[in-house]
């Protein structure tokens, strides 16, 4: 008989898998992303899983509490409003506004504050001078404010809100940009790739964006929960979305009113946003710990 | 020291510099004549309309313009309200005590419960009293404070009737405004009935602050854990506990001392948190402070105190900053170089 000489393979997993292989062993980031992907389906096909309309009016059924209380009826699991309007519907339809616009945000003030930390940390001097004393300014007023007197100048409203929250995140977008821009200068890697004859533009895309890609998920994965909240403040405040909009702020400050009377129209959209975001910030959680490559102690 | 001192007074006046020049900005941003948006309805022609014009360069170049501004806001006159023609610096004094007293009750129950809990978490690390103190925090950093307000509302004033629903105190007490703190005013309004006001006043803010608090007592309790377990990691604890120092001692004197340290600059920067949730705290508990003076400003369109009580939060979130800075480096015994 031959002797079979069998070699076995060690594989090395690649970026996505080591990152994977740590994120799946956190079970509460892996139970927050789940969730999240739950929520997002929910926005993107509200309009196939709502049983109704959002401004449908079911006027026999005014405040009509859940199916889990003693006068409840199975056909509006969540009751409904003071209007007779589906709680259920409301909350799924307005998971696809609160869940939109705070992506919109994201999106608005990822891409202009990576483009002004670029900037500041690629050409230095008094561009990045004005740049960083502008960020410092937007910093100091509270963000809710900040959101408010932009609103205030240009009526309320949800495009504004949506630019106000924006502008209110760009700055920490900025900032973790630049302060990994020049710490990743000073590298070898970048100084070769200089030696090469880079250009500024080609260095950072290129050599420098896919090493800070780490904390600036992390930092997308904040200004998501950020957006989320502050988006729903406004709406709270009257300065967002503007009812009949099913957006979960606006569902609030619509059932304040009817706090005792209709307990149900409070506990659920404001549950729906705390779950949400406790969701988002578990992830977050998951990302820097699967992200650090430093941490190996635990 | 005074290197230290004047590196805070120019960073800090810089940042003045930079807010009044952005808020001089965002008015010209504001569609509209200036004239009317500052001084109301006025009629374009008469004395008083080019009086309000003169006083403000509308004709003038932008830096002149600017200058005016500058000038203006540094000799403290921040414009007069549109309804109630008061000065927004007066209206602003009237309304700011009350948001700071909040604010200054509910840091209180931030740090103090934040510290001790975090420190409780890393003492007992990875048993499940810290996974309960953990988990808790990360429902707490969650929060939206508008919705857990009304729900605290429910239950503790509604269902319960232990807490008032509303307002700084109840209306059968007629309390003087002398120093703005209804705490402090409410202790000597009616010797003859002895603390009866006080108490009231203080059932009043214990809900509020509470859901102020929330937010910023969670963020603490998770950063004084982190920071506490890696203090208790180094090699001076272990130094401390060769020597035979107590468990005690250690976690509070060798431990949380050093752990505070880098928390300092965090929780000065949970201010501008706390007047955040301040605007919706008061916006629900009907707490007559900056929050709720600035939202329904915003209502009724009284442009001259949305600028001028922004302009004068903004001042405040930097003087804090400014100050947290300081008190870092003094406290820092490493920023302190020998020179």
């Amino acid at each position: 008989m031959n002797e079979v000489i069998l070699y076995k393979e060690t594989p090395i997993p690649g970026r996505w898998k080591q990152f994977w292989g740590k994120f799946r062993r956190n079970k509460g980031a892996l139970s927050g992303f789940i969730f999240l992907c739950f929520m997002v389906l929910m926005a993107v096909f509200s309009p196939l899983i709502a049983p109704f309309d959002p401004a449908e009016q079911f006027t026999e059924y005014l405040r009509t509490p859940p199916a889990w209380y003693e006068n409840g009826i199975n056909h509006f699991i969540f009751g409904t409003d003071d209007l007779g309007r589906d709680l259920l519907s409301r909350v799924i339809h307005g998971s696809r506004l609160s869940l939109g616009l705070s992506a919109t945000v994201v999106i608005i003030a990822a891409s202009l504050g990576i483009l002004l930390g670029a900037i500041a940390g690629l050409l230095r001097g008094t561009l990045e001078f004005i740049i960083l004393r502008f960020m410092d300014v937007i910093l100091a007023i509270p963000s809710l404010l900040l959101a408010i007197v932009i609103v205030a100048i240009m009526g309320p409203g949800l495009p504004n809100a949506v630019y106000a929250v924006a502008i209110v995140l760009i700055p920490h977008f900025v900032r973790i940009v630049r302060a990994a821009i020049k710490e990743e200068m000073s590298k070898d890697y970048v100084i070769a790739a200089r030696l090469d004859g880079a250009s500024p533009i080609r260095l950072f895309t290129h050599s420098i964006f896919p090493n800070i890609l780490p904390p600036l998920i992390i930092q997308l994965t904040l200004a998501f929960s950020t957006a989320l909240v502050d988006i729903a403040a406004l709406g709270f405040l009257g300065l967002g979305a503007q009812p009949p909009n099913p957006e979960w702020g606006t569902i609030l400050s619509q059932s304040r009113d009817f706090i005792q009377l209709a307990p149900w129209t409070v506990t659920i959209p404001g549950l729906a946003i705390l779950l949400t975001v406790m969701s988002i910030n578990l992830m977050g959680d998951g990302l820097r710990d699967a992200l650090d490559p430093k941490d190996h102690r635990e | 020291m005074i290197r230290i001192i004047l590196r805070q007074l120019s960073i800090f006046a810089s940042s003045l510099l930079g807010i009044i020049f952005i808020f001089f900005l965002l008015t010209q941003l504001i569609p509209g004549d200036p004239v009317v948006l500052n001084y109301g309805n006025l009629t374009p022609g008469s004395f008083e309309y080019e009086r309000a014009a003169e006083s403000l360069g509308v004709n003038q170049s932008f830096f002149d313009q600017f200058y005016l501004y500058l000038k203006r806001v540094l000799s403290g006159d921040f414009g007069y309200s549109l309804i109630t023609n008061r000065s927004v610096l007066d209206e602003f004094l009237t309304f700011f005590p009350a948001t700071l007293e909040l604010s200054i009750f509910a840091s209180l129950i931030a740090l103090i419960l934040g510290v001790s809990l975090g420190v409780f978490a890393a003492v007992r690390k990875g048993t499940w009293l810290d996974n309960l103190v953990m988990s808790s925090s990360l429902v707490g950093y969650s929060m939206p404070i508008f919705w857990w307000g009304m729900l605290l509302i429910l239950f503790f004033s509604l269902d319960l009737g232990w807490a008032p629903v509303a307002g700084r105190i109840s209306y059968v007490y007629d309390i003087e405004p002398v120093t703005g703190f209804m705490l402090i005013d409410s202790l000597y309004a009616y010797p003859k009935y002895e603390f009866a006001a006080f108490y009231n006043a203080l059932s009043h803010l214990v809900l509020p602050a509470f859901v102020l608090a929330t937010v910023p007592l969670a963020a603490i309790a998770r950063m004084t854990r982190s920071s506490m377990i890696e203090v208790l990691n180094a090699d001076y604890i272990l130094t401390a506990k060769a020597k035979g120092v107590s468990d005690t001692k250690i976690i509070w004197v060798h431990g949380l001392r050093n752990a505070l340290i880098p928390m300092v600059t965090i929780i000065g920067l949970q201010s501008s948190v706390l007047l955040t949730g301040a605007i919706l705290t008061e916006t629900i508990f009907a707490w007559p402070g900056i929050g709720k003076w600035m939202v329904e400003a915003i209502f009724r369109r009284d442009f001259p105190t949305i600028q001028g009580g922004v302009l004068l939060i903004a001042f405040f979130v930097v003087l804090i900053n400014a100050s947290v800075d300081f008190l870092y480096a003094v406290i820092n015994p490493r920023m302190r170089r020998p020179k």
